[in-house]
């Protein structure tokens, strides 16, 4: 008998879906990833209009709840039984972070071609506000994995799986001590990485609450 | 830097880091031991670490979502500096005109051509998926071609820095839904945008390009009072309809702020057809549904379909008749409200079929009125009873039915008659005491073939001809391979057949001359053949490439000029049969889904330029004849579980008026064939039968009863059957019964009762079952030992199973059922779902999980529900008969619904549950549609609707047979 993950049907109505597209894309079905990128753009830019909406300052918790509706819409992991979870983490960490460097790449792309938004780019920069540049973080995070691949690991779940410590090291089957070290030092490392490759210091992963 | 290396670095800052600041500095000089470099890597990081502050401490979608959002209102302002003058490509910006959920829209002139456009860019969701921006590149050049007064007309698909721009002509007006605002409009002005815009969606839809969107705020009435229809081809955008296909902007409208958020899902809802709500393939049809909504809301100012949640709005749109215009408006005329209720058809057959009509309509209606003689009216009239899916409406139905067909015999006794079709005039052609089936007549209608024995699709029966009336029937066929659909040659001279080899699965088509011989093939890769000249045949065959996708083609014998008719869009769906029309300009079909279910006839046009339309009642095809005359369509289907004939008329393009069912009663038809000149028919008449079996390791056993027996369930050592029996095919007394399998006696339980569906308790000591009468089904429970009598648990339900101390049902509303659960002595009557249910499966044996085939918004199938919460999990896209074994280690999973004889998927699958575990996922997609991958593994019994044994190799299931010979039917 085939072994049946035990995903908890969610209460949405498509993250069932999801869980099939992402086992068919670790499995290797490429049109799986092209049908799981319209549903990750989706979430990002209802989240997105949701900031637009409620943009203040001080509602960190909000943002907070926000977010975290976001993965769970995409994934509910909590529902998960604990032995599939865990590859269902790594898949969907994996995939959140293909997808995300590649909208970024693709806007960059974009800011690259309009005037207009360089120029808004190089006002938000000087006012504080630092955006994000995870093409860059990207490229730091692959030469990472081949200095020290689970601490690699640990900041695709956690930055982009949204996985907790505890949850990151039931997935990586190490203590949640050993998680937060990899953590502290994987992001010092990339953090030294970024702002040395980038000799004006300013772009960052850093936002703004 | 080497490994070693690494680690050294690693637990050097981590050994810092634990240490209080001030001593950090302190420590590394003494750890490093003077190695420079060494300190060096660690002192950097370190810093980095102490600077790095939120440094990735935000999860990467909040990241991306803010860098959206931030740039989103960054460009906002910048797109409000985009003053009178700016010039974007060979644009020059006048004015900003509104902005919404499908863009931002300016007013600019088109400097090279000198005239003023409206500029719409899309918004991010669109521009950032390549997937999306294609197709919305594709519809919108398609939507540029229409050229129509009454269409906004898109000049030009442009692409400005990365972001595409439509655009288009300049609007000065407002929307429909402006001008309605809760009012119903002045009835001339009604007409006048009504056949405006019925002309416009014509004109659309003759070049192929639905709206998929029509709603008062797409329809946009001008200053000069024209009425235009915006956004043809956009609304097809993006990954769902409701976070794309919102309002759009009208270019004269400015910026609406209660435009976005929840209202938009709402207010898109309100027009969807039902055919959009259960997310069907669509064709124009849907449009003519959104274009009744608002006409009903022009005549009336109200939604016909209102609600306060999409949900319930959505219910309303598939299952409610709205309230009848004129009740809202008494000054209508009872024509308008004719016209509305026939675009607010929920089966897209019965409705308006071409916008054209609706505009022939409404223009009548106009000539009328201007000369004063439409009929103006007060009285209540009701809209046409739009016909429901809903299982409820379908019971109604039959009994309406039964009550047609009795009041038809009465009328018959009684005097002249219209029917067209009378039992008493039926004569038999063939006498056999098995079955005779597929009737096909030779050109001259001297001569009759048909397929003899068994199951006539696939079966293993032979192919015999007939002289008629009298002739001897003889036998052309003696091989084993199974074969199908035999038909003559044009001279007579032979009978062609599709012959299946199982071994490969190979369809062939094989001719035997009718006065006996060997076999010949005629042709590879062909089934379902029929000549349509002398040269020329019609057949159906398996696209290349592919495992079982078959369509309808056309060639000449020799398979010269060879041409594609109809394929189903289902890469795994099979078009089987086909007849071209007399007037060789259509093509009726036959055709399996994906999941290998028959579905309803279809027409398609010979010459291939669409997929055509279905026709006949909502049910199961299994055989069609045109008449000579083209003018109807004779259809073989089964409705409901049982087999008839229909006919439904046909008006070039599509079907007219409703189908009729033309044969009744307790016999059934099978396969049918219509005389040369249409005054009679040949169809297969029979009783079908049943019997039941038991399998184990040794195999399957027939266990042999009197009467017709059905419904067996295993106990759960295996050694008891249970089953219901009726005493003859016409009686519908049914009766539970036992059988002691291993001395072969049988025992009543409960006798004199029509039992619908029943149950048998986990210690065989109750059985609860459901009983009509009345009008009413009704649960029962009863002792198996016979020590007390039945006694009524409760009254409107059926489907009924047990679970501890309980039992689950479905409960029969008015207008929708339920799944619910109540105490074995009638007490604690809960709902488990606030959803309405279609029908209602088996319980697990600790009582967790009920199974319920339903619709929750947009997610349809068959699901296990958790019986606590109300979770729930989708285990079929489709329906499907959920059970469990008896220990609870195995679900079973059957692909038919628990009472259709419709499907022809004959499969169950296995599937174990982990200990302690209540239910598994499965795959998304819904075992039904899973991919054979995703089936790997799992065991499957080739029956459906098994009734569980102790053990995966122990069961008991019933297989039916059809017994019925060829009778010649009159036609009035």
């Amino acid at each position: 008998m085939r072994p049946i993950s035990m995903q908890k049907a969610a209460q949405g109505e498509w993250p069932c879906d999801v869980t099939g597209l992402l086992r068919s894309w670790s499995e290797g079905d490429q049109r799986a990833l092209e049908k799981l990128t319209p549903i990750v753009y989706e979430e990002l830019h209802r989240l997105a209009r949701r900031y637009m909406q409620h943009e203040r300052p001080g509602h960190s918790l909000q943002t907070t709840a926000l977010v975290n509706e976001a993965y769970m819409r995409l994934v509910d992991y909590k529902r998960m039984q604990w032995q599939n979870r865990a590859h269902f983490f790594a898949v969907s960490a994996q995939l959140i972070r293909r997808i995300l460097i590649e909208h970024a790449r693709r806007r960059n792309l974009k800011r690259g071609k309009g005037i207009q938004h360089v120029s808004l780019e190089e006002t938000a920069v000087v006012g504080g506000k630092r955006t994000a540049d995870l093409v860059a973080l990207d490229d730091a995070m692959k030469a990472l994995a081949q200095l020290d691949p689970r601490k690699e690991r640990v900041v695709e779940m956690r930055f982009f799986g949204g996985l907790s410590v505890e949850e990151t090291a039931k997935v990586l089957k190490v203590s949640p001590v050993t998680v937060m070290r990899d953590w502290s030092t994987a992001k010092a490392w990339l953090y030294r990485e970024l702002s040395g490759r980038k000799p004006d210091g300013l772009r960052s992963l850093e936002t703004s609450r | 830097m080497d490994s070693d290396r690494w680690k050294q670095v690693d637990s050097l800052l981590q050994a810092a880091l634990e240490r209080p600041e001030s001593e950090r500095d302190k420590f590394l000089r003494q750890a490093c031991l003077g190695d420079a470099e060494l300190e060096s890597e660690v002192r950097t990081l370190l810093a980095s670490s102490e600077e790095a502050g939120s440094f990735l401490e935000n999860p990467a979608m909040e990241v991306a979502a803010q860098d959206i959002a931030h740039t989103k209102n960054n460009q906002g302002s910048s797109l409000k500096g985009f003053h009178a003058g700016q010039v974007i490509s060979h644009y020059r910006i006048v004015d900003k005109l509104g902005s919404g959920g499908m863009g931002v829209v300016y007013k600019a002139e088109d400097v090279r051509l000198q005239r003023m456009v409206a500029l719409k860019f899309l918004p991010d969701e669109v521009a950032d998926d390549p997937q999306a921006l294609s197709r919305f590149q594709r519809e919108a050049r398609a939507a540029s071609a229409l050229n129509h007064p009454n269409i906004c007309t898109i000049y030009e698909v442009e692409e400005f820095e990365g972001q595409p721009v439509i655009v288009m002509e300049l609007l000065d007006g407002q929307t429909l839904k402006q001008c309605i605002r809760g009012k119903a409009l002045p009835f001339d002005e009604l007409l006048d945008y009504g056949i405006e815009m019925s002309d416009a969606l014509a004109a659309a839809h003759a070049m192929g390009i639905i709206h998929r969107d029509i709603k008062p705020a797409n329809l946009f009435v001008t200053k000069r009072g024209n009425s235009k229809i915006l956004d043809f081809g956009l609304a097809k955008l993006g990954p769902s309809t409701d976070s794309l296909a919102m309002e759009t902007a009208a270019p004269t409208v400015t910026a609406d702020a209660s435009l976005t958020g929840a209202g938009n899902v709402l207010g898109t809802v309100s027009y969807m057809s039902p055919e959009q709500i259960r997310a069907k393939p669509l064709d124009s049809r849907t449009d003519l549904f959104s274009f009744g909504v608002v006409l009903y809301e022009m005549a009336t100012g109200r939604l016909p379909f209102g609600g306060e949640s999409s949900g319930a709005i959505s219910d309303c749109i598939l299952n409610r008749v709205p309230t009848p215009p004129t009740r809202l408006n008494p000054e209508l005329p009872a024509e308008l409200e004719r016209i509305i209720g026939k675009c607010l058809e929920k089966d897209r057959n019965l409705r308006y079929q071409h916008a054209s009509e609706i505009r022939a309509d409404l223009q009548r209606l106009q000539r009328d009125s201007d000369s004063g003689r439409a009929t103006f009216t007060t009285v209540n009239s009701t809209l046409q009873l739009a016909r429901s899916s809903n299982r409820w409406m379908a019971v109604v139905t039959v009994v309406i039915v039964g009550l047609v067909a009795s009041a038809l015999l009465a009328w018959r006794l009684g005097g002249p008659h219209r029917s067209v079709t009378l039992a008493s005039e039926y004569i038999q052609l063939t006498n056999f005491n098995d079955s005779a089936t597929a009737p096909a007549l030779s050109s001259d209608g001297r001569m009759v073939t048909f397929f003899r024995g068994g199951a006539h699709f696939l079966g293993s029966g032979q192919i015999y001809v007939k002289l008629l009336p009298d002739g001897e029937s003889r036998q052309l066929t003696f091989d084993s391979n199974a074969k199908y659909d035999p038909v003559f040659t044009p001279d007579g001279s032979r009978v062609a057949y599709t012959g299946v080899s199982f071994a490969n699965t190979v369809w062939e088509t094989w001719t035997v001359p009718v006065l006996g011989g060997p076999p010949a093939l005629l042709m590879a890769n062909a089934a379902g053949l029929s000549w349509i000249g002398p040269d020329r045949v019609l057949f159906s065959e398996v696209e290349a490439g592919t495992a079982l996708h078959m369509g309808i083609v056309t060639a000449k014998e020799n398979r010269a000029e060879e041409r594609s008719i109809y394929f189903p869009a289902h890469e795994r769906a099979m078009a089987h049969y086909s007849w071209l029309s007399p007037d060789r300009n259509w093509v009726l079909i036959v055709e399996m889904n994906g999941a290998t279910q028959w579905q309803r006839c279809r027409v398609v046009p010979m010459d291939g330029r669409s997929a055509g339309v279905e026709v006949g009642p909502e049910g199961a095809c299994a055989a069609a004849a045109w008449s000579p005359d083209s003018q109807w369509m004779y259809l073989n289907m089964s409705v409901d579980g049982s087999s008839h004939l229909w006919r439904q008329q046909w008006g070039q393009r599509a079907p007219q008026g409703n189908p009729e069912q033309i044969t009744f009663g307790p016999t059934e038809e099978e396969g049918l064939a219509v005389a040369s000149d249409g005054k009679s028919l040949i169809a297969s008449v029979g009783v079908r039968q049943s019997s039941l079996w038991t399998h184990d390791a040794a195999g399957d056993h027939a266990v042999s009863l009197e009467g017709v027996a059905e419904a067996p369930r295993l106990s759960p050592d295996g050694k008891r059957l249970y089953y219901l029996l009726r005493k003859s095919s016409s009686s519908d007394v049914r009766e539970l019964w036992r059988r002691d399998l291993a001395s072969g006696k049988s025992d009543p339980l409960v006798t004199e009762q029509r039992i619908a569906d029943y149950d048998v308790s986990r210690d065989e000591a109750r059985v609860a079952f459901t009983v009509r009468m009345a009008g009413e089904s009704r649960i029962f429970l009863a002792a198996t030992d016979r020590s007390a009598p039945p006694r009524l648990v409760v009254r409107g339900g059926d489907l009924v199973s047990f679970s501890p101390g309980q039992l689950f049902f479905r409960q029969l509303g008015g207008k929708a059922n339920y799944l619910a659960r109540v105490q074995e002595d009638g007490s604690g009557l809960t709902r488990i779902l606030d959803t309405s249910v279609v029908e209602v499966g088996g319980v697990s044996p600790d009582g967790e999980w009920a199974t319920a085939g339903a619709r929750f918004a947009s997610e349809i199938g068959t699901f296990a529900v958790a019986v606590r919460n109300g979770a729930r999990r989708r285990i079929c896209a489709g329906a499907c008969f959920v059970q469990w074994s008896a220990d609870g280690k195995y679900m079973y999973v059957s692909l038919t619904s628990r009472f259709s004889a419709a499907a022809v998927t004959r499969k169950t699958y296995v599937i174990q549950i982990p200990h302690g575990f209540g239910l598994l996922d499965l795959p998304a997609s819904g075992l039904d549609r899973a991919s054979d991958a995703e089936l790997a593994g799992i065991q499957s019994i080739p029956q459906a609707d098994v009734s569980p044994g102790p053990d995966p190799q122990t069961y008991a299931y019933a297989s039916a047979a059809f017994r019925g010979n060829l009778f010649r039917i009159p036609l009035h």
